[in-house]
């Protein structure tokens, strides 16, 4: 894979859950972690920034519905992915290279899943293109 | 405050697709306030940019910048240098922005980077309304401030048409009828009465159709 993975981490909920996959091993070198005080802090700008700094993917780690403890920075953040796909679409790149992920404190697991699969749509869009 | 919204990026793209160095300047007025042309537009849509053309093979310089009031010499002129160290400019104020600076840098190429749509009013968070259309005439007195022109399809100054229907318009798209809004506004009021006066044709030389329209104030002229 060329280039990092960065990841956006709501400091109540994806960063717990980074902690806990990080505690259990395997994720990869190439992930950097960005804390915010709430996924609904995350501009467009701040994730094409990510892009433009050579990320290969970008991944938002956001509360899950009805639990964001601002009330409703989740849904921002998850309308702000889906605005900044099209953009991507747009300038000639894979939407997909960006993940929105609904995610709960304990769940360590699914956080590392998701940079897997991230990893791997990455690395099979590189080999294709 | 004037509302619009940004172009798509491909078309943007287009327009500036033979420059190297791009600046992107934005306007702190009303179309930062309906998040189109503020300091945030700016930055997304310069980031945009320089990933197109990264996408395409090409490194090209894309600055950004901001104007108080894009509509205003002395605003427009504290952008000159970055004007000047740019091959051209994307816009993304409302069209009187790209206008001025058009007339302020004569020999710098200046595209527009959002559609001007109209004077309108903020409802909720992304949704805005028309409430103006800036008809040179102000008859908002006679319709308890809601504006025929503006608010009804049909610019109807004597009552709805036919197309009114459960107080919306037939042109669809949620529309409340403007007719319905002028007579509920009215009734609250106790001033149905104004309503069964004939009101005659307007004169619309005061509007866009008698041509651009200026206004010459010589009390504040010295």
């Amino acid at each position: 894979m060329n280039g990092k993975l960065v990841a956006f981490c709501c400091e109540r909920s994806g960063m717990v859950a980074w902690q806990e996959a990080q505690a259990n091993g395997g994720l990869p070198a190439e992930l950097e972690v960005v804390a915010v005080p709430c996924a609904g802090r995350i501009g467009m700008v701040h994730l094409l920034k990510a892009f433009e700094g050579g990320a290969a993917g970008v991944m938002v780690f956001a509360c899950i519905k009805d639990s964001c403890d601002s009330l409703r920075g989740n849904l921002h953040a998850e309308k702000r992915c889906e605005s900044t796909r099209a953009i991507l679409r747009s300038v000639g790149m894979e939407p997909e290279r960006l993940e929105f992920c609904s995610i709960a404190p304990p769940m360590g697991a699914e956080f590392s899943e998701v940079v897997r699969t991230m990893m791997e749509k990455v690395s099979s869009e590189e080999r294709e293109g | 405050m004037i509302v619009g919204k940004g172009k798509p990026v491909e078309e943007v793209v287009a327009m500036v697709e033979g420059y190297d160095r791009i600046l992107v300047v934005g306007c702190n007025s009303c179309v930062a306030v309906c998040m189109a042309g503020g300091e945030k537009e700016v930055a997304v849509l310069a980031s945009a940019l320089r990933l197109a053309f990264r996408a395409k093979g090409r490194e090209v310089q894309v600055e950004e910048a901001m104007t108080e009031r894009q509509c205003e010499w002395e605003f427009v002129e504290t952008v000159r240098e970055k004007v000047e160290r740019a091959q051209a400019v994307v816009s993304i104020a409302c069209g009187v922005g790209p206008q001025t600076m058009a007339r302020k840098f004569l020999d710098k190429p200046i595209y527009p980077g959002i559609n001007t749509s109209f004077m309108g009013q903020p409802e909720e968070i992304g949704v805005w309304s028309e409430q103006c259309g800036g008809c040179g005439d102000c008859v908002l007195d006679e319709y308890g401030a809601v504006c025929p022109i503006a608010r009804c399809a049909k610019r109807m100054l004597n009552g709805p048409c036919g197309g009114s229907q459960d107080g919306k318009c037939e042109v669809g798209n949620d529309t409340d009828c403007g007719w319905q809004l002028i007579y509920d506004r009215l009734k609250a009021l106790g001033q149905l009465d104004r309503l069964e006066r004939n009101v005659g044709p307007k004169d619309w030389s005061t509007d866009r159709d008698k041509g651009p329209r200026k206004i010459v104030r010589e009390d504040v002229r010295v």
